[in-house]
């Protein structure tokens, strides 16, 4: 019975590897502004050893950003106003050494770096993010809520068939809730 | 109704089990399409190959948690019924140890073979030479593109350089043929330049270059170079990249002032920067390969895990299947073998089987009904036996009587010489017990004498050819001789084979005694007449002689002494006779209720007085009843005994009277012991007999007048050595019922 259970302990850790814990990634620096609404905010701890070693193999990495607005109403539930989602792509161009980061973020821009770091900070930050359209009354609550999540790595066609149900440094934050009031 | 019950039980597990695979199937159905949805968006794998791969891997899993809820299950059943000590669990646990030992080791061996096999696969793909070829070929790539934008840079400065010396006006047509010259010179798709205010003053292009090919040069690098700023950088186009420097001219008169730009590009091809690229991606398929090798590494080990797991605990649970196959007809076996050691021989096993354990369960099941049947026939057999022995057991308890009563001593023996049977009064004459002869050969329960005296029977009967002997004997016992009849016989069976011999032993003793009794009597009567008639004459002759003739011869003394002497022997002549004539004419015993013990004391008392020196002692059973005896006559007896006693112990010694009552033989025994010198056995033989007598006055007659009156009263007198001296009289007489 003791050698059943090691040996179904010992299953468990297999089955569930340390690598697919989260990361301790979170939403911080929220920032808004009026008219028009625009949201900036960054990712924490976003890049961990594994997703580092992932970019730098010139694996395409994507960052998706869910925005939830609702207007907060006391007496009942709160109403929602929209979503808006943004995803921030790199893709390391190991031949010319430089980064190529994709910001879609409603509008799509694109940039090449050759610094890890500010590549870092072009997928981990939002600037001004326009969140649009959102008319929003003046003097009502409202509740901005920001969560980030690693999309889904792109294995190559063979690795993706052997591993379609493991979700390789995969993180996600916790939703991260701005209240303003306009 | 106990199997019965068991069977209902075995249906409905058996039916729990299959409406568990039942809803299990659904579920490993709904698994696989949710899976093989979610990897269809995820890649471009072929659905089919998805789906089979994963329908495999949901069937391992959905098994394994199955297996495993199965394994867990039977070992808690077995854990239990170990506890409980069920019967048939210790076999069960054996065979199943066995058949998951035989499964693991190899399995296990496999497992780790294989992963060992995998781990230096995947570490020889990760090996160190082939990185750094793709390394080394990555690098190559690089410094391509690193040493062509150097050199476009360089370029770009030195045709500054001449461009600051020799101007570059649009109509300095040296310069353009300078331009010209470079291109061709250095394989430059196009060297432009442009002035200060941003024009493009003169612009060269390769003849193998279409011009719409390579586009004009990013305006912003140009205004970076007029900033002073020189920089080299790819242009990505669909057709191949440009590695373009952009330098700026300074003036002749002032270094530090930019007077223009000078823009060189260089095409490369998109063949070589294809290959370029398959190094790259070569090169980044291994790195992410090699990012996803302990996972990798980890899949094949889970996967093989399962698989492991999956054949262990099917191969335990075929084990327990197998198990339970051999085991419950065994257990059924071993409560059918205890039911029947029991006594219960209608215990059935029920069984479908047709293997082996079918083959035992049907042969135990006959041996069940034909113990049965044989059970039935020895229980008839052993009726009609008891019968039979009850039959036979009163047949010998009635012989037994019959020889226990029968005043004959009977012995037979075996072919090799064993007592079979011996009766109380052979036991008797041979000097044995009954108990201790029967089963043991007759030299060891024989005295000497009496041995000698049967083997000297048998060798006659053996030279005569004889079936049958018969032959007088004495037999000295311990405190009597007898004379004993006997008569042997050789037993035959039908077939005349020899199966022993039996003996009739007749005691004579008695007989003989009477017969010699009648004799003497008759003798003695016939003596009393003879001699008496004569008697008188000659003594009334004698007085007569006296009367004439003693007077006249008055001093003849020989006269008067023989006519005395004659008349005087006469008179004892005549006191002989008579008690020759009472010992011959002893009137029969008249015998009435009377108390021995009363008498013995009447007896005893007499003596007493008359006789000091002598100590007499009477010691009398008070549970001695009233006997039917002649009171003289038994009085008769003691004094004679008590005289003969007193005569045996001179002038001192003891003389003592005992009686008791012998309850088990209903007989009254009467005791005569005096502390005498004892006689000698081979007087003893002849005591009783009349005329014989060790004293020189005795007539002889007194032990034969005793002999003959204890006769008369059925009663029976031997004579025995006191110990430690002396002798000792014992008269037994019969007690009987008497209603006074």
């Amino acid at each position: 019975m003791k050698r059943l259970l090691s040996l179904l302990f010992f299953l468990a850790i297999i089955i569930f590897p340390a690598s697919t814990i989260a990361a301790e990634a979170a939403i911080a620096g929220v920032n808004v502004d009026l008219d028009p609404l625009r949201v900036s905010f960054e990712v924490r701890d976003a890049f961990t050893v594994d997703i580092e070693e992932a970019v730098k193999s010139g694996l395409p990495t994507s960052f998706n950003f869910i925005v939830r607005l609702s207007r907060v109403n006391p007496v009942w539930i709160d109403e929602d106003i929209g979503k808006w989602e943004f995803r921030h792509t790199v893709k390391y161009d190991t031949l010319k050494e430089e980064y190529e980061v994709r910001l879609d973020e409603g509008l799509i821009r694109e940039a090449r770096t050759k610094d890890f770091e500010e590549m870092k900070s072009f997928m981990s930050r939002g600037e001004a993010i326009a969140i649009t359209p959102a008319h929003l009354v003046p003097g009502e609550v409202y509740e901005l809520s920001i969560k980030a999540e690693l999309d889904k790595t792109e294995l190559p066609p063979l690795l993706d068939y052997m591993f379609f149900f493991v979700k390789l440094w995969d993180f996600e934050t916790d939703w991260h809730v701005y209240r303003f009031s306009p | 109704m106990k199997d019965t019950q068991r069977l209902d039980a075995e249906q409905k597990r058996r039916r729990r089990e299959f409406v568990i695979i039942l809803v299990l199937i659904p579920i490993v159905a709904l698994l696989t399409w949710t899976e093989s949805h979610i990897s269809s968006i995820s890649g471009g794998v072929p659905v089919a190959t998805n789906i089979l791969l994963l329908a495999l891997l949901n069937v391992n899993i959905i098994l394994l948690i199955l297996l495993i809820f199965l394994v867990l299950r039977n070992a808690v059943k077995i854990y239990m019924e170990r506890r409980r000590k069920v019967m048939g669990s210790r076999l069960m646990t054996k065979l199943i140890t066995s058949f998951v030992t035989l499964t693991i080791v190899p399995t296990f061996i496999l497992f780790f073979v294989v992963i060992g096999f995998i781990n230096r696969s995947i570490d020889g793909w990760f090996a160190i030479n082939i990185e750094g070829s793709l390394q080394e070929s990555l690098d190559l790539a690089r410094n391509y593109y690193n040493d062509m934008n150097e050199r476009v840079t360089a370029s770009a400065r030195s045709i500054a350089i001449v461009a600051s010396k020799q101007g570059f006006g649009a109509d300095n047509d040296r310069f353009r043929a300078y331009l010209d010259e470079r291109v061709e010179e250095n394989d430059f798709a196009t060297v432009e330049v442009y002035h200060a205010d941003g024009r493009r003053v003169a612009y060269s292009v390769a003849q193998r270059v279409n011009r719409t090919t390579v586009p004009d040069v990013d305006q912003e690098a140009v205004l970076k170079a007029l900033r002073g700023e020189a920089s080299g950088f790819v242009q990505t186009l669909q057709v191949g990249d440009v590695v373009r420097g952009v330098a700026p001219i300074p003036s002749v008169s002032n270094p530090d002032k930019v007077v223009g730009a000078v823009a060189v590009s260089y095409y490369v091809p998109k063949s070589l920067i294809d290959k370029m690229k398959e190094i790259s991606a070569a090169f980044e398929g291994y790195k992410q390969l090699k990012l996803i090798k302990n996972p990798v590494k980890a899949k094949y080990f889970t996967i093989l895990l399962i698989i492991t797991l999956v054949i262990v605990f099917f191969s335990t649970w075929i084990g327990r299947y197998i198990a339970r196959e051999i085991t419950v007809p065994i257990q059924e076996l071993a409560e059918g073998t205890h039911a029947v050691a029991s006594g219960n021989l209608d215990f059935r096993i029920k069984t479908d089987s047709k293997d082996e354990i079918g083959l035992l369960v049907n042969s135990f099941n006959r041996m069940t009904e034909d113990l049965k049947a044989g059970k039935t026939k020895l229980e008839d057999a052993n009726l009609e036996l008891r019968r039979t022995n009850t039959e036979l057991d009163q047949r010998r308890r009635y012989i037994e009587i019959v020889l226990g009563n029968v005043p004959a001593g009977v012995v037979s023996i075996d072919k090799l010489g064993r007592i079979v049977s011996i009766n109380r009064v052979a036991a008797e004459i041979l000097g044995t017990d009954e108990g201790y002869a029967l089963g043991k050969v007759y030299k060891e329960v024989l005295r000497p004498e009496d041995q000698e005296a049967f083997r000297e029977m048998i060798r006659e009967m053996n030279e005569m050819g004889a079936e049958s002997l018969e032959r007088q004997i004495k037999v000295a016992l311990e405190d009597k001789a007898m004379t004993v009849l006997v008569n042997l016989n050789a037993l035959k069976d039908e077939s005349g084979s020899y199966l022993g011999m039996v003996a009739v032993l007749d005691d004579l003793t008695h007989l003989l005694k009477t017969q010699r009794m009648f004799a003497w009597k008759e003798v003695a009567r016939r003596i009393a007449h003879e001699i008496k008639n004569p008697l008188t004459p000659i003594k009334l002759s004698a007085q007569r002689l006296r009367k004439k003739y003693l007077d006249r011869f008055p001093g003849d003394e020989v006269f008067d002494e023989c006519t005395t002497t004659i008349i005087r022997q006469v008179d004892e002549l005549k006191t002989l006779v008579n008690e020759f004539s009472s010992f011959a004419r002893m009137p029969a015993s008249n015998p009435s209720p009377n108390d021995l013990n009363e008498i013995v004391q009447e007896t005893v008392s007499l003596y007493k007085a008359g006789q000091r020196r002598i100590r007499f002692d009477s010691v009398l059973d008070k549970r001695l009843p009233v006997l039917d005896i002649d009171r003289d006559q038994i009085k008769r007896v003691l004094i004679n005994l008590i005289d003969n006693a007193i005569a045996a112990v001179g002038e001192d010694g003891e003389v003592r009277v005992e009686t008791l009552l012998v309850e088990e033989l209903q007989l009254a025994r009467l005791e005569v012991v005096d502390s005498g010198a004892g006689i000698p056995a081979d007087v003893k033989e002849r005591l009783f007999e009349p005329y014989f007598s060790t004293k020189r006055s005795g007539t002889g007659l007194g032990l034969a007048i005793v002999s003959n009156i204890i006769a008369d009263h059925n009663g029976y007198i031997r004579v025995k050595d006191n110990m430690p001296h002396g002798t000792r009289f014992v008269i037994e007489l019969p007690v009987k019922a008497i209603t006074i």
